[in-house]
């Protein structure tokens, strides 16, 4: 079930959020919290969801077995590598087995069966967060006790507001909050508008780059014409800028609505100044989960030069990895730990901030960053390649003469809706309407309510006419 | 500082309100269980296979989650916002959810869709190459007509800089099967080289041809085949224009492009139908996809193929297409009893074909109409006519197939 659906809008929220507010207990409250994260789940995959409650229970045990085990430190660790070679394992399975042998088919010649077990949707997530929670429990006891009751451990890994899109949520974010909570109104509101907003983003802006971008990496690369090549790159960075930040946003509503704060994931990544600089604005709950879990546990940049290369290299080997089972997701990751390495061992401390601070910073960023996406939504490493070359190297088929005219004018208010709002536009304005007139103030936030409604009203007409709705989760 | 986070969170509360409100309204206007008018299908988990009852579950969630939306409450009317919405944008593309089918819209009104992506046509010709040696070996005719696109290649009507593949790959597969020696008439072409324009030649609102040119599509195929010296009766009388007689209907079709629109963002069409002067004597079968037969008529040309009922309709949006020949079976049998030449036609075909095919049934004593794509019955060819022998086989197509329904023109063995 998608958040940006005609069934999930009016039919599960309203009865999820009715019984949940009627409930009087927190036991209860939460009891049927867990009850309707499983079926939100098993809605999409209705066979899958008992990996993912077996996912649940075997966490739940090692947390158990971690927490029984507490003086014996060999014991600890070893409970801590199986638990860690399960979920991964279970893991690769799933998501990487097939492609494995695809290349081992490739490289030696051999004919090795394929699995096609299928990948359950959002198995990246709630793996991550299912390890985040047996880790924190084995790192600091005191700082994250083990759940004794399952149900809360249930609960932690399969919210339906994080469940299938992030963001990855740590244990010790939630872990007092699922005991107990408030459920306020100003939270209640704040939730609703996040929703709304992050709503709109999905269906108006993301949906509409969506359909851009779609139709520019499903052309016959040779046919391309380079201003094509670089509108559909751009629709592209926008839509999974949109999309993505705006399944944050709604689950960051929903979950405030139900009093839970989840941590932004996204901080106007697009306005970044260098590549380092985007990394702490895009996906954060991904970036920090690898720094926590990978990056500073293999010695961080404690440890020299070398070691911080080799720590670089793995930490954004198993970022594109985390995307996807294909090369060019892999060649994406590391595509960004050169570019990495270059700010922080050729430019330095200094040549870094010298950079954030010129004219050219942003315009080097954003070049590096929509390459990057090229790699990532290419088919393939070859596509990828043909696709960046025609960026760069002037062409102008004839069979596409006229095309980016036509689908920049037919999606103009989109792309500049898109462009506009990826900067902090809203705290900026309301910075600068601190000191005037009453009047003004009030004008500018009805203004501002009126467009929201009017583009949760507008998203509300797009769901129902029946427009492209894309999920582009689904290789996570 | 404090005044404006009041009026600001006041706002909000409003703005929060309303959004509860909305949701609750409609909440309350769909039943709780609109979800649930189709029955949970338990059979499915009696499946041995994981996989399998995985598909069918999801394949029930599915068409849960789209009757919910169907039946949602002044869904129509959110429909015709959408299209008053995107007139005011000025948009030339109303996109769809399926985004193949996002419609197109053009110079006078005239609504399109498009072929965005290349389609591979080397398969398909290995695959006609295949047919044409097994009926070349059993001393059988064989040739492809194919119907013309709606963005004629000269069409001036048709929004520039919008990738549409249609021509090229329909130039491309003629090209390539004109090269295998398998005989080909490209009605796209002819139609292009003759000066046909568009807007008088479809449906503004629908993706097929109007009647009267499918006649004239009619008149090429069989001057094609007799130039080819495929034996057929009653030439003189049935491909002459003045032999039938014209009934019209005004504003009265709204097709596939603007049933995707909403009327206000589409106009309404005319129907055109040509009935034959002169005698007329047939049977007309349907039979579903398991071989049954669901439909049966007899008696003159109007009497078999004229389906009248759907012009009165009640629903705007009823497609008035069918009304030749109503909607295109898995098989059709038409038996022509004023004809004893003992020839039989066989046509392979998609939507486009059968208003043609109906012209063609004149002048053999019997003709098939076989639909192999995945909605209806896929099923080999060379097995089907094995059971039955004919003197001519015919491929009639859109290049719209070519993209849409691939598994007709790959033609499977088994």
């Amino acid at each position: 079930m998608l958040f940006s659906s005609v069934i999930f809008l009016f039919w599960f929220l309203p009865i999820t959020v009715l019984v949940y507010f009627c409930l009087p207990f927190r036991i209860l409250k939460n009891i049927w919290l867990l009850t309707v994260s499983l079926f939100f789940y098993a809605w999409g995959e209705p066979i899958f969801v008992f990996v993912m409650i077996l996912s649940i229970l075997f966490n739940y045990m090692m947390g158990l077995l971690l927490d029984r085990c507490r003086e014996n430190v060999g014991y600890r660790r070893l409970v801590l590598t199986a638990m860690i070679t399960v979920n991964v394992s279970v893991f690769f399975v799933f998501k990487y087995c097939d492609f494995a042998v695809k290349t081992i088919n490739d490289l030696l010649g051999t004919n090795l069966p394929f699995l096609q077990l299928g990948l359950p949707i959002g198995i990246s997530f709630f793996t991550f967060q299912a390890m985040s929670y047996v880790i924190d429990v084995y790192r600091d006891p005191k700082k994250s006790p083990v759940q004794v009751n399952p149900l809360w451990v249930g609960l932690y890994i399969s919210l339906f507001p994080q469940l299938i899109a992030g963001p990855i949520v740590r244990y010790q974010t939630i872990a007092k909050e699922i005991k107990a909570r408030r459920e306020t109104v100003s939270d209640s509101v704040e939730g609703s508008l996040r929703f709304m907003t992050g709503l709109s983003k999905k269906v108006l802006i993301a949906n509409n780059m969506a359909i851009v971008a779609d139709l520019t990496f499903s052309q016959d690369v040779r046919l391309l014409s380079s201003s094509l090549a670089w509108l559909g790159a751009v629709a592209y960075s926008l839509q999974i800028y949109y999309d993505f930040s705006a399944y944050s946003d709604m689950a960051i509503g929903l979950g405030k609505i139900f009093g839970f704060h989840f941590l932004e994931n996204f901080d106007y990544p697009y306005t970044a100044k260098s590549v380092t600089d985007f990394w702490r604005k895009w996906h954060i709950s991904l970036s920090s989960w690898f720094r926590d879990y990978v990056y500073i546990p293999l010695g961080g940049s404690k440890r020299g030069k070398g070691i911080t290369f080799r720590n670089l290299f793995f930490v954004w080997l198993l970022t594109g990895i985390w995307h996807g089972a294909s090369w060019n997701f892999i060649a994406w990751g590391l595509y960004y730990f050169v570019f990495l390495s270059f700010e922080k061992f050729l430019l330095g401390k200094n040549g870094l901030k010298k950079l954030e601070g010129s004219v050219i910073s942003h315009v080097y960023t954003m070049i590096v960053v929509i390459c990057g996406w090229v790699l990532f939504r290419s088919s393939d490493l070859a596509y990828a390649t043909e696709y960046l070359r025609k960026m760069f190297l002037w062409s102008s088929p004839k069979f596409m003469q006229g095309s980016t005219a036509f689908y920049f004018r037919e999606y103009a208010l989109f792309f500049v809706a898109a462009l506009v709002f990826s900067f902090p536009i809203s705290s900026y304005l309301q910075k600068r309407l601190n000191n005037t007139a009453a009047g003004i103030r009030f004008l500018y936030f009805a203004g501002r309510n009126t467009l929201y409604f009017a583009s949760f009203y507008l998203s509300v007409i797009y769901l129902l006419k029946g427009t492209y709705n894309p999920f582009i989760y689904f290789n996570f | 500082m404090k005044q404006c986070n009041r009026m600001e969170r006041f706002l909000n509360f409003v703005l929060a309100v309303s959004f509860v409100c909305s949701i609750s309204f409609y909440f309350v206007k769909n039943s709780v269980w609109l979800p649930f008018h189709d029955e949970f299908p338990v059979a499915v988990l009696q499946n041995s296979s994981y996989k399998k009852i995985d598909s069918q579950l999801k394949r029930w969630i599915t068409s849960v989650e789209r009757g919910y939306e169907e039946k949602f409450y002044t869904r129509m009317e959110k429909v015709e916002d959408y299209g008053r919405w995107n007139q005011r944008l000025g948009k030339k593309i109303l996109d769809d959810a399926d985004p193949d089918r996002s419609v197109i819209r053009g110079e006078g009104d005239m609504l399109y869709y498009a072929i965005p992506k290349p389609v591979d046509t080397k398969k398909f010709t290995a695959s006609f190459l295949r047919l044409d040696r097994f009926l070349k070996e059993r001393g059988i005719y064989f040739a492809y007509v194919q119907a013309p696109y709606k963005h004629l290649k000269n069409s001036t009507a048709f929004p520039k800089g919008v990738i549409d593949y249609g021509n090229r790959i329909a130039d491309e597969f003629s090209e390539s099967l004109e090269k295998e020696g398998i005989d080909v008439l490209d009605l796209n072409s002819v139609f292009e080289q003759e000066g046909k324009r568009e807007e008088t030649v479809f449906f503004k609102t629908d993706t097929h041809w109007k009647i009267p040119f499918a006649f004239y599509g009619y008149q090429k195929t069989a001057e094609f085949l007799k130039e080819n010296e495929v034996e057929f009766a009653d030439f003189d009388v049935t491909t002459r224009r003045e032999s039938y007689t014209v009934k019209k209907w005004e504003d009265v079709y709204i097709g596939s492009h603007g049933k995707r629109t909403g009327d206000i963002y589409a106009i309404r069409d005319d129907l055109e139908l040509l009935i034959p002067n002169f005698d007329t004597d047939l049977e007309y079968f349907k039979y579903t996809r398991e071989g049954k037969l669901m439909k049966e008529r007899k008696g003159s040309f109007e009497d078999s193929f004229l389906f009248y009922g759907y012009l009165n309709s009640e629903d705007k949006y009823q497609d008035k297409y069918v009304v030749y020949m109503d909607w295109g079976a898995s098989e059709d049998v038409i038996l022509n009893r004023r004809v004893k030449n003992g020839k039989k036609l066989l046509i392979v075909k998609d939507s486009f074909a059968m208003p043609l095919a109906g012209f063609l049934s004149l002048n053999f004593e019997k003709t098939v109409l076989l639909d192999i794509r995945e909605e209806n019955r896929p099923q080999s060819i060379e097995e089907y006519i094995e059971k039955e022998h004919f003197d001519t086989v015919l491929f009639i197509a859109s290049p719209t197939s070519m993209y849409y329904s691939p598994e007709m023109f790959l033609m499977p063995l088994h």
